[in-house]
């Protein structure tokens, strides 16, 4: 019960967390015409982001009793090896695929103008970042497993 | 990797379903090791083995490629 009410209380914070930093980005790229507010928007988006992703986890923890058989199906569901192998190999073949896509992306905003340079920065990070965490992630899983 | 399940599982007179809310699995995966098409891991096979009181070497029959 009182795992529930933390769960709970955590969502409701990420819920608003994301809205507020999901307002404050878009009201700084209304209302400002720097560069800094292309950023703030970026940061704004991507914060919401975890406040969507909270919202079906909240569905998880406010289910009623009735609806418990259903919830557990999807946990199983969720939980099942199968499936957690299959999630695996979606997400790696996912991976390779995005990495060519960044790639050509990145090439394309890099040597075809009109040149951003905050554009070009946050696309290069985009592909270092896509490149390098799984070597990362890699290296984390070799200790674990 | 051949297995007794399905043979197993109707002896018990259940059905994919039920023995998948039994184990903690999804039907889906209990489908796909009855039709071979899915290797389980070491846990999932001990999981099997305790239902059926039956050793892993009795449950899933391993052949050489």
């Amino acid at each position: 019960m009182a795992y529930n009410y933390r769960k709970k209380k955590f969502y409701i914070i990420q819920c608003l967390l994301g809205a507020a930093l999901f307002l404050l980005g878009l009201a700084l790229a209304i209302f400002t015409e720097s560069q800094t507010a292309n950023f703030a928007m970026l940061l704004g988006g991507t914060f919401s982001l975890t406040g969507l992703i909270s919202i079906p986890m909240m569905k998880i923890v406010y289910t009623p009793e009735e609806q418990k058989d259903e919830t557990r199906k999807e946990s199983i569901d969720l939980k099942d090896e199968r499936n957690k192998r299959i999630r695996e190999k979606s997400a790696w073949a996912t991976q390779r695929v995005m990495l060519i896509i960044l790639c050509i992306y990145v090439a394309y905003i890099t040597f075809i103008p009109p040149f951003n340079l905050l554009t070009i920065i946050l696309g290069w990070g985009l592909l270092l970042a896509n490149t390098l965490l799984p070597y990362v992630y890699a290296f984390f899983y070799s200790k674990q497993l | 990797m051949k297995n007794n399940l399905e043979k197993l599982r109707k002896k018990q007179g259940l059905s994919q379903e039920e023995l998948a809310d039994i184990l903690e699995v999804s039907r889906q995966t209990i489908g796909a090791l009855e039709n071979g098409r899915y290797n389980p891991s070491i846990l999932l096979a001990f999981k099997f083995a305790h239902f059926f009181n039956l050793s892993i070497e009795d449950l899933f029959i391993y052949e050489e490629e």
